[in-house]
């Protein structure tokens, strides 16, 4: 049983925060989520969302989530944000994010983190912003509200956070409203509003998708910057493996509702034992010299209504053997290296 | 000079102005290019830099302001927008546009998405000769037959960016212009959707204009790469030396930026881009954001000049 050699290339851009010490660095999990499994009641059946999903971020790192759409990714970030709403039955055996215990913590302590402690950039930008209030009014409420600004400085410093995104005549655009700029702007606004409130940890769903390659470097080293400057934590969401191999020290690889596996970057770059991993890093076009090394991944995500197989997985894989029905393991391969399969490749070179 | 010899699209000296409240905004800028047959150009830059008015210039949906597109030789910069629709042309020149969710007639079915093209522009007659070609065009590109009679909102992204494709192809054209076609679609999907269009191109023997923020993707299915900056073509080189010896400073910019990517320099732009409104004509378009920017620069618009075979730039300071 053999793959062919799977790798990205070794990024320049690539940075590990050397502003942290690598002892405080590894012992505090800013985040840490065990078997979170997140399901749905719709019209047309349960929908098994999340099923025994784990991930960790420890302080100062940056977790790259990644898989197709549909895998779960934003579902995890919003299920750790206690943002779903009453349709979502979830449960967990762990769930901590920045020292508080989400499981047991009232709603009120953890309204009081939400935006404080933890930002979040949302997906669509000009969605997420509200339509009918200028956007330096925005800002102005987050540092009014969690920094304890008086007006005349929320304005300054409002000011300055838009300055600081690279927002072109910042005064100017302080009483812009999101429809009168421009969908990179809106991001961009957006990042600022994370930011303002200087969070510890940061869930940043796709922060990119959508706007020009330049741009999205920009934005990329200012949250590289930020997450340096303040040892902050960082879970970068985006189906996009580049992005995230240049961005991020480790790995979650969602698929179907499930993390098929966790590990470094440097693993995902060189050795990634899970089947789809390795699928997911041979259908991405920065590896390739030509398309003809571009290979696809064989079938679809599986319908979450449906009665699901013990691995989500099977029905696409060409290694599948009897043994994959039965219940899944978790094998850990390493310290940072754990994987969800029974048949893991683990001959990679 | 022999008919192969003839590219399949070219357009020499092309621009297109829009009158606004503040001057006249320069979307596109003596633009020139030719592709030939059999080809595939791709076309690069940031949002804003006129990738999409230079497309709709071409595939005749708006009018130029000035300039010639010709197609085989044959000019159809002249045709009035409004009236190419019902020329014979229109079927040589088809586009596939960006989103299929958003392109595709949420009230036709697949079936009468592909044929529209065809009763509108197509010499053959009759529904059962329709229906043959319809039926033959969706197994080129891999649509499942028990798909047709379905509707957008119940195919899935690969399906509908197939339908997409099987409907700018079904007139048979000569030159397909391609929008952005797999931004919409995850990689997985994306992959064969590239492949497909890789074998298209192959066995109908068509044309392609490329149009793609991705440069990775450029990379893997174009020959040649025009690389665009606030209206006009800054690098027009084959892949491999866009890739391999970029020269032009925001070519470098554009390919530093790109995660995973060839330049292991860091480049990053500064300061804001210009005005397209109005816009200097002695001064590089690329001035104030420009890392290379200089007195000269300020005093005299560069123009694309050949800095090693198969490659030009515009800039008074090319990398080589």
């Amino acid at each position: 049983m053999t793959l062919p050699a799977a790798s990205l290339p070794v990024s320049h851009a690539s940075h590990q925060n050397p502003t942290v010490e690598p002892a405080r660095a590894e012992k505090v999990a800013l985040v840490d989520v065990e078997d979170l499994s997140v399901s749905f009641r719709t019209r047309d059946g349960t929908v098994a969302a999340l099923d025994r999903v784990s991930f960790s971020v420890a302080r100062g790192r940056t977790l790259g989530m990644v898989g197709e759409s549909g895998s779960g990714k934003s579902v995890s970030a919003y299920a750790l944000m206690h943002l779903l709403g009453d349709a979502a039955e979830v449960s967990a055996t762990k769930m901590t994010l920045a020292g508080l215990d989400l499981l047991t913590a009232r709603p009120d302590a953890i309204q009081a983190l939400r935006g404080k402690t933890v930002s979040m950039i949302f997906q669509n930008a000009r969605m997420a912003l509200n339509p009918i209030r200028p956007i330096g009014l925005q800002l102005m409420d987050v540092l009014r509200r969690h920094r304890a600004m008086i007006k005349a400085d929320a304005r300054e410093a409002a000011i300055n956070a838009l300055a600081e995104v690279r927002i072109p005549d910042p005064k100017r655009r302080f009483d812009a409203y999101p429809f009168e700029l421009s969908g990179g702007m809106c991001q961009r606004v957006m990042i600022a509003l994370a930011f303002a409130s200087d969070p510890e940890v940061l869930i940043a769903d796709e922060p990119t998708t959508g706007l020009d390659v330049t741009t999205q470097a920009t934005i990329m080293d200012l949250i590289a910057e930020k997450a340096a400057k303040r040892a902050m934590s960082t879970i970068l969401i985006t189906h996009d493996l580049a992005l995230a191999a240049d961005h991020c020290d480790d790995f979650a690889v969602m698929h179907a509702g499930h993390v098929v596996e966790r590990c470094t970057t440097a693993t995902i770059k060189s050795a990634p034992v899970h089947p789809y991993t390795s699928l997911l890093v041979r259908a991405t076009p920065t590896a390739a010299s030509s398309l003809a090394e571009l290979s696809s991944i064989p079938g679809n995500l599986p319908d979450l209504r449906s009665a699901l197989p013990s691995c989500r997985f099977a029905h696409r894989c060409t290694f599948r053997q009897p043994v994959c029905d039965t219940p899944l393991p978790r094998v850990t391969l390493s310290d940072r290296h754990i994987v969800a399969c029974h048949m893991p490749w683990k001959d990679a070179p | 000079m022999t008919v192969e010899q003839v590219p399949a699209l070219s357009v020499e000296g092309l621009g297109k102005r829009y009158p606004t409240a503040g001057g006249m905004l320069h979307a596109v800028d003596d633009v020139a290019l030719s592709i030939a047959r059999g080809r595939s150009m791709g076309l690069v830059g940031e949002s804003g830099c006129g990738k999409s008015t230079l497309v709709r210039l071409v595939s005749r949906l708006i009018d130029p302001s000035e300039g010639s597109i010709t197609l085989s030789g044959a000019e159809i910069g002249d045709v009035p927008a409004r009236r190419f629709g019902t020329r014979p042309e229109r079927a040589r020149i088809q586009v596939v546009f960006q989103d299929p969710s958003d392109s595709l007639n949420p009230q036709f079915r697949v079936f009468d998405s592909i044929a529209d093209p065809l009763r509108r522009l197509g010499e053959l007659r009759g529904r059962a000769a329709i229906a043959e070609k319809v039926n033959a065009t969706a197994a080129n590109v891999g649509l499942p037959e028990e798909l047709l009679m379905r509707y957008p909102h119940q195919l899935s992204g690969g399906q509908k960016a197939r339908v997409g494709i099987a409907r700018a192809i079904v007139v048979d054209p000569e030159v397909l212009i391609l929008d952005e076609p797999t931004s919409a679609l995850d990689v997985s999907v994306q992959v064969v959707i590239l492949h497909l269009l890789a074998d298209l191109r192959q066995r109908l023997n068509m044309t392609y204009l490329f149009v793609s923020h991705d440069l990775n993707v450029v990379r893997l299915v174009c020959d040649d790469v025009a690389v665009m900056y606030l209206g006009r073509i800054v690098e027009i080189a084959s892949v491999a030396r866009i890739f391999e010896t970029p020269s032009h400073p925001y070519t470098r910019a554009l390919l530093s930026a790109i995660p995973g990517g060839p330049i292991a320099e860091r480049i990053r732009l500064q300061g804001e881009p210009r005005s397209p409104i109005d816009p200097d004509p002695n001064a590089c378009r690329f001035l104030g954001r420009c890392p290379k920017g200089a007195d000269l620069c300020g005093q005299k618009g560069p123009h694309l000049t050949e800095v090693a075979p198969g490659q030009r730039v515009a800039c008074h300071f090319p990398t080589i």
